[in-house]
């Protein structure tokens, strides 16, 4: 078999390959611009036994540009008309002056300068952390509490009546089928040092520590003795939405829900002991964070935090969990992600108005209480 | 030298004194009728020409025997369990359902009450005290033992809502008094409704058999019970399916506002106050006569059955309250 190549109708092929491959230089130097044809037929004892046409244009010399008249357009009169043949040989140097454009610039171009600059503008109006992906709560957790903190004041009007709470279906997280009995402690805790410890520490405790997933300092809250009702419910929470942390959803997505009620019931049964040093703040803040967790804020919606978390928080099971002793700004972080929409998953949305009605320095200030009370003593 | 006899008539009159003390008694009698006469009216009140009133933050609580005494009251309004041992028997406290210390309009606020005391009945030609009333809550809602007339308990409680009502206009009703009446419901109140809207919006706090919460390692109640032995008894005013009601339309779930409808209210206190309780302290050994005589309303299922038990039967529960 013979492979034979013609441009166009030429009588002599440009090559002729033996065997049924091969390759083959095309000069299109040697073939005037313009629309040609590529023809490529098999020869077997003199007998053309198989043909293909492949339709293509050379275009070695300068293209050519015209400002003034677009194809098909209707013209009238005389016609200014700008014409360019451009050399952008394949032997010359390029002409950069010659390229420059004749004509407007395409619509699409205009229309995405203006969507990238709108863009900007709402990165820039819209909080750039949210944006990110990096939330308030992260931000907290990282000792920037402040920054959040200062925004509350400014971040949104306050409701007129933030105890009126919609509890209609899908819009809060109902109490969850979690059967204690059914968990296996010591599986809980085998699960729990495999895939909890680094980070909330080997008894539970708690700790400030480099996150993996955060690659930053990160507060790990205190897990030990909190009931287990409520660890199964975070858990849940974190892998189905409810609650959002940057460290915590692929944790608890790996696991099974078997898993999460072991890890649970593993937890509740210890025992809170180490506890971080308190934070130093001034006996009027001390005061105001008492008065705010013993009182509430009855004027605007603020129930005392102690109504549902127990004297001194220490925890009412099986549903509200201990904040006595637990860091400062994990509690602040979380009462701003309550506000925020990134945690949901409270009994009846009940936090919803105590985030909505605090204050920015009673937020601190409850915080710093609740930090400081040790279980028998109240501080 | 000091003469002998003095010491003598002056030991007598000491232990006479305490002797005294000791020996008074509050006068159940009186105690049963101010409660009978007053509670429907005190309890589910329609706000009328209502005074607006603002009582004193407690960070105006003096330092001096004045502000001790109310710090003191609080103590027993808050925790009176362990505050007033010996007179209350079950898991409540005066906070209970008076909301916020006794603060909260719309939860029978006690700023509300002191302005209504004493208080004549033409019904039973008696005035009836203070004192009167809040040995009837020990009787019936704590299931207790009333304090003596001017015991330290009694004192204290008193002087607390006498501060609470500092600058109230004495007899007047304030806006917030008692619970807000509900008109009657639309359908008649379901048992079986009420218990689907106690799974999902009261079990989480009081238990899904309405036993209430404690505090790891307390002793005191975090959410009260709701029936059983610890609860209130077959006397107390909440015991009325329209005053639990309005309470609970008004004030639960506890840190929401409309978060049950009126219907729902109804319905939820209905299965509430189906369930057995420990008896009313009036009970004469005849739950009929009892039910007649001091449960004569649609809105009490005293001696009525629920979920095969009679309710009130005295072999549920022996008495134990109401001493």
């Amino acid at each position: 078999m013979i492979i034979r190549v013609y441009v166009d109708g030429d009588a002599t092929p440009v090559a002729e390959l033996p065997g049924s491959s091969g390759r083959l230089e095309l000069d299109t130097t040697a073939i005037p611009d313009g629309v040609h044809r590529l023809r490529i037929e098999t020869v077997e004892a003199d007998r053309v036994t198989g043909q293909r046409e492949i339709p293509f244009s050379v275009r070695n010399g300068p293209g050519i540009a015209v400002a003034g008249l677009s194809e098909r357009d209707e013209v009238r009169g005389k016609l200014g008309l700008a014409v360019d043949a451009t050399v952008a040989g394949i032997d010359g140097a390029l002409d950069v002056r010659s390229l420059e454009l004749h004509r407007g610039l395409p619509f699409w171009t205009g229309a995405l300068c203006v969507l990238v600059i709108i863009l900007g503008a709402l990165y820039l109006a819209v909080d750039p952390f949210a944006f990110r992906g990096y939330r308030a709560e992260e931000l907290a957790i990282r000792g920037e509490a402040a920054t959040p903190l200062a925004r509350i004041a400014t971040d949104q009007p306050a409701k007129i009546d933030p105890m009126q709470v919609s509890l209609a279906e899908g819009s809060y997280l109902p109490i969850l089928d979690f059967d204690a009995g059914k968990a296996d402690t010591a599986r809980g805790a085998a699960t729990y040092r495999a895939k909890c410890a680094g980070c909330h520490g080997d008894d539970g405790q708690g700790r400030i520590a480099q996150s993996a997933t955060l690659g930053e300092q990160g507060i790990f809250p205190r897990l030990a003795g909190q009931p287990a009702a409520y660890l199964y419910r975070q858990l849940w929470s974190f892998a189905h939405g409810w609650r959002s942390s940057a460290a915590m959803p692929p944790m608890a997505d790996g696991l099974t829900e078997a898993d999460w009620a072991d890890i649970a019931v593993h937890l509740e049964h210890l025992t809170a002991t180490a506890y971080p040093p308190p934070p130093v703040i001034g006996n009027d803040v001390v005061e105001l964070g008492r008065s705010v967790a013993t009182l509430g804020r009855p004027d605007r919606g603020v129930s005392p935090c102690t109504r549902c978390h127990g004297p001194s928080g220490i925890g009412v099971a099986p549903y509200f969990p201990a904040l006595m002793g637990q860091d400062a700004r994990y509690i602040t972080a979380e009462i701003i992600a309550f506000r925020g929409g990134q945690r949901r998953n409270a009994i009846l949305r009940l936090m919803d108005p105590v985030a909505h009605g605090l204050e920015a320095h009673e937020i601190e200030a409850v915080a710093g209480y609740f930090a400081r009370q040790r279980p028998g003593a109240v501080q | 030298m000091f003469p002998l006899y003095l010491l003598a008539a002056f030991l007598l009159a000491i232990a006479t004194h305490v002797a005294a003390q000791s020996t008074r008694q509050p006068d159940l009698e009186a105690i049963d009728r101010a409660w009978s006469d007053l509670n429907p009216d005190l309890d589910v009140r329609t706000p009328g020409t209502a005074v607006p009133f603002a009582p004193p933050p407690e960070a105006e609580i003096p330092n001096d025997v004045f502000g001790q005494t109310i710090r003191r009251g609080i103590a027993i309004f808050t925790d009176t369990r362990n505050e007033a041992k010996p007179y209350a028997g079950d898991g409540l406290a005066c906070a209970s359902c008076h909301l916020d210390r006794g603060r909260r309009p719309g939860a029978a606020p006690m700023w509300a009450a002191w302005v209504r005391y004493p208080r004549f009945r033409a019904k039973n030609d008696a005035v009836n005290t203070m004192t009167m009333r809040i040995q009837g809550c020990f009787r019936f809602s704590m299931n207790g033992t009333p304090p003596p007339d001017d015991s330290e308990i009694v004192t204290a409680l008193q002087t607390y809502f006498f501060w609470l009502a500092r600058g109230a206009p004495t007899g007047a009703t304030l806006a917030g008094a008692g619970f807000p009446r509900l008109a009657d419901p639309a359908e008649p109140p379901s048992i079986a409704r009420g218990e689907a809207v106690f799974a999902g919006k009261c079990a989480a706090c009081h238990g899904s058999d309405g036993e209430g919460r404690r505090v790891a390692g307390g002793v005191g109640y975090q959410f009260p019970p709701l029936w059983g032995a610890n609860s209130y008894n077959w006397g107390a005013g909440m015991t009325s399916v329209a005053t639990a009601a309005a309470f609970i339309r008004a004030n639960m779930p506890y840190g929401l506002r409309d978060a049950l409808t009126e219907q729902e209210a109804w319905d939820v206190a209905s299965f509430v106050d189906s369930h057995e309780r420990p008896q009313d302290p009036r009970f004469n050994g005849n739950l009929a006569e009892t039910r007649a005589r001091y449960h004569d309303s649609k809105w009490s299922m005293y001696g009525t059955e629920q979920r095969g038990i009679r309710l009130g039967d005295p072999t549920n529960y022996p008495l134990t309250g109401g001493r």
